[in-house]
This record gives C-alpha cells, structure tokens and sequence, in this order.
C-alpha cells in the first residue's frame, strides 16, 4: 500500500524506482565530472593523467574507472593559488561566500569553500535528514554546539531553518547554561555528538538535578560526528538518558550530509542517493561490492556541490550495505550499523584485527559502567597489551567483580581479545564535547 | 505523480531561472538587484536539482 506521501521531504527523489535512481546517478555523474573537468584545473590534469576524458563514462558501470582522490591530495592542492583552498576549486575565487575546515585530527586540516549556491544544497540535504527524522515547522531547536571555524552543526542549523522550525543557536553558553535554556523555552529537539548527549544529560542530572526524560520536552535528538548514533547500545543510552528518539546522521566537511536515520529506524541508515553516490570498495580485491552484507571501504561522490567538487573520494570509512529494507518506504539504500570502522583505525593487536566501535559497543551495553573509557594498546616486551580503563556507576561499586567479569567475557566474545581492566573514580576519565580520543595505540611510539 | 504534472513544474522553474537570469541582465551594476538575484538562483537550482533532474530520467 503506498505510503502517504507527506512523510517525505521530496518524494519525486526519495520514492524513486531503483533503476529510474541508477539512471538519475549516472546522469548526475557525468554532469559533475564534466564540470569539475571544464572549471578545475587540479581536475583537468589528474583526468588527464590517468587519460580519462568526461566523454568516456557513458554507464553507470564506467564510473569505476574514473581514480579516486583522496584526503592527501586535498592537503596538497592548498600549497598552490589561489589562497587559501588551491587549484582544486571550479569557481572563481570572489564567487566564495563561506570558508569551513576539518578539524585536522588526522593531519593538516582541509579547507572548504562554499559558493551561496552549495550552501543553500548543503542546508536543502539537511532538509531530507531532519523531515525524515520527524522535525516539523512546529519543532523549537536547539543547537547546543560552538558555533565555529568547523562545519560541525552549521548547516544542520540552516537547514532547519528552510524547514521551518524555530532554531536556538546554544553557542556561547556553558553546559549547564545549554539545559537550562533547552528546559526554559521547551524546546523539543536538540543536535549535538553522542559523547555530548551522554555529558549534558550527566550535567542535568549531577549538576543541576534534573531529569532530562522528565523535566525536559525533547522528543528528538539528532546524533552526529562519531559513531555511538549507529551503535545500539549507545543509542538506547541516549535515549532512556533523555526519554526521547535518537536518531543518526553521518557526514563529512570534504563531501557533505550524506547519510542518515528515519523514523523507522531499520537498524541501519539511509544513504541519500539523490545527491551521493556511495560505492563500497574491497578493502583486498578494489572491486566494488554490491551485494549486503560485506565490509569494505567507502568511496563518496557529491553530485552537486559545485566550488569544491568531491568526486570518488576514498574516505577509508568501513560500510556495508544492509541486507534488509526499509518500511519508510524510501528507495535509497540503507547502509548496516553506519560507520562500522576505519581503514586505517582497525588495527592488528595481538594478531588480530581490532575495531575500536567493537569496544565501544561492549562498554555501552553494560548499564552498570560509566558512558566514558578509555583504551591504550602499548607494548610490554615483545607482547601487545590492551589496557581498558572503565568507570562504574555510582552506587554500583559494591558489584565491581561481576560487572568486571560480565565485562571480560563480553569483550571476548564481540573482540576476541583479553584486556587488563582498571576501574577509575566516576567522573575522572576525560569528558569530550566533539572527536573524542578514546583509543590510544602507543605502540609505534615506543619502538 | 503524474508526468504532465511534473512537466508543468519544470517549464515553470525554466521560465523562473530565465526570468531571474533577465532581471540580472537588466539591473547590472546594481549590486542590490545582482545580489538578490544570485540567492534565487541558488533556490531555482535547488529545484531544478529536486524536480527538473527527476523529469529527465523517468
Ligand atoms: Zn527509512
């Protein structure tokens, strides 16, 4: 039975038939590559280089020919003109109307320039993410991030806007501020990380004496920037922390919004293949999986976004596809548990492969433990060791050698590793606003 | 939705882009037009992205 059309932003994108969206990628394609062909010069040469010209790719199935780039070449191209962003731009410099970056967690961080043009699509893409996750003009939203030189929450802020609702910029205010403001004007959604989620709940009740799921009227909370939103028991913490729906949104600064959670929360997310093209690469063979269900690495395309173009990036996100539908009644593909990991974040810890999102989902599960940990994988001699600090709930204390056992076993099972445990004062491990910096691997540093 | 309706749309949004695109033309020089001209095309992109793009592969 067709679903009311009124629950979609755009149905004319969202319900598209699966082939008439192929043909609508392949289209989209072609028309970007041309462009950043004819406007960018960083483009024109690495086209030419690897002797590609926009007219060769005709089918969707050509697109694997066309190379990848990656974050390294971003960083390059900025040592050229014209300052600050290099020649990889296709607009001339004075068309600029917004300059973001990364954080530089990984390195030099990456600028971004934004025509008025990409704005308004980077806040119209925010547009599908919020209406499909129940934001209404009648919603009052808070943002309760710093509002600055990262893209972070900017254009959910836009974006919210064009939708209609009432949008509170929480910038400059301190945590306890953030709540009370949120409680004073009722407000009925709020954006921020997980770690966030968790710490302002943690103020409301420790500092404040407040009950989010009670004296608050959040219903929905729109998670984004690290995984915990695609892991369920970080999820169920949230949401029993605040009584409302979490739901997932993934993007990143180089590319745009691309991904996020519905209503009916599948248990995975949807890709927002109007405006994305997602391929999953391999991580052995490079080739392209289709089929669900099998891990490789994630290599993004922006169909529209014109100043910086973002084409076949290789992210070195670890996706698969799901292998099951969604009831929402929404043609774009859904990817299983968002980001399940990094290509170069999963790591060999005595000989086995390590995801950090694996631990992460262990210690969440368990009520008892505290939402902060920390893990340090070092060297003693010549053996690997993984040192797991974890804090217990307070008034928890007396069952610590159930919960330390329960904990040991669990992480067998989901990691296949031992871990010495240390068990910290409540409170004491480092609390995170953005990026958390949970994993540690000190390793290469010692030899 | 049916296919003359989505016709319909996307000669309006047609029309919406060429007027924008005269008005332009036409106030040159006038920052005050220019400016205002260039945030409603970023709009008639959007829908020529949501509604235009859709007509041409069904
Ligand atoms: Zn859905």
């Amino acid at each position: 039975m067709p679903k009311d059309q009124r629950i979609y932003w755009n149905p004319l994108l969202e319900t598209l038939p699966r082939e008439k969206l192929r043909a609508l990628q392949t289209k989209k394609f072609r028309r970007i590559l041309d462009w950043a062909y004819s406007n960018s010069p960083f483009y024109r040469n690495f086209y030419k280089e690897a002797g590609l010209e926009p007219g060769d790719i005709k089918t969707f199935e050509d697109i694997r020919k066309v190379p990848k780039m990656e974050k390294g070449m971003m960083r390059e191209v900025q040592q050229k003109d014209p300052f600050p962003y290099g020649d990889m731009i296709a607009v001339p410099i004075e068309k600029v109307t917004a300059f973001r970056q990364t954080s530089g967690t990984t390195g030099t961080p990456v600028y971004q320039a934004c025509t008025w043009d990409d704005w308004e699509w980077w806040a119209e893409t925010w547009c599908y993410i919020l209406y499909a996750q129940g934001y209404r003009e009648s919603d009052r939203v808070f943002l309760p991030f710093g509002y600055n030189i990262f893209v972070a929450f900017w254009a959910a802020h836009y974006g919210a806007e064009r939708l209609g609702c009432e949008v509170i910029p929480g910038g400059a205010l301190n945590t306890e501020a953030r709540i009370l403001r949120m409680k004073d004007l009722k407000c009925t959604a709020f954006m921020a990380t997980p770690t966030y989620i968790l710490g302002m709940a943690e103020t409301a009740k420790n500092k404040l004496g407040l009950d989010p799921a009670r004296d608050l009227d959040i219903a929905m909370i729109t998670s984004a920037g690290e995984p915990g939103g695609c892991i369920p028991a970080t999820k169920k913490r949230m949401e029993e922390a605040w009584g409302a729906k979490v739901y997932d949104h993934i993007g990143l600064t180089e590319v745009g919004s691309w991904s996020y959670e519905c209503t009916e929360q599948p248990g995975g997310q949807h890709v927002l293949e109007a405006y994305f093209l997602v391929e999953i690469e391999d991580l052995e063979t490079g080739e392209i999986i289709e089929k669900p269900g099998r891990n490789g690495k994630m290599i993004i395309t922006s169909f529209d976004r014109l100043a910086k173009p973002s084409i076949r990036f290789d992210t070195k996100d670890v996706i698969r596809w799901a292998e099951y539908d969604c009831p929402c009644g929404r043609t774009f593909r859904l990817i299983d548990g968002g980001i399940v990991g990094r290509a170069d974040d999963i790591t060999k810890v005595k000989g086995v492969l390590l995801a950090p999102t694996a631990i992460e989902a262990v210690v969440r599960s368990i009520p008892e433990l505290g939402p902060e940990f920390e893990v340090i994988v070092s060297k003693k001699g010549e053996l690997d060791d993984i040192l797991l600090r974890v804090e217990i709930m307070p008034g928890k204390e007396g069952e610590e050698q159930s919960i330390l056992s329960h904990l040991k076993d669990q992480l067998r099972v989901r990691t296949n590793l031992g871990y010495r445990v240390e068990v910290h004062p409540y409170g004491s491990l480092p609390r995170y606003e953005v990026k958390a910096k949970r994993f540690k691997d000190i390793r290469k540093k010692e030899t | 939705m049916d296919i003359s309706m989505l016709e319909e749309m996307c000669e309006l949004i047609k029309k919406m882009r060429r007027d924008a695109e005269a008005l332009k033309a036409k106030g040159k020089g006038i920052m005050a037009v220019e400016k205002a001209v260039d945030r409603i095309l970023a709009n008639v992109n959007l829908l020529e992205i949501n509604v235009c793009d859709v007509k041409e592969v069904l």
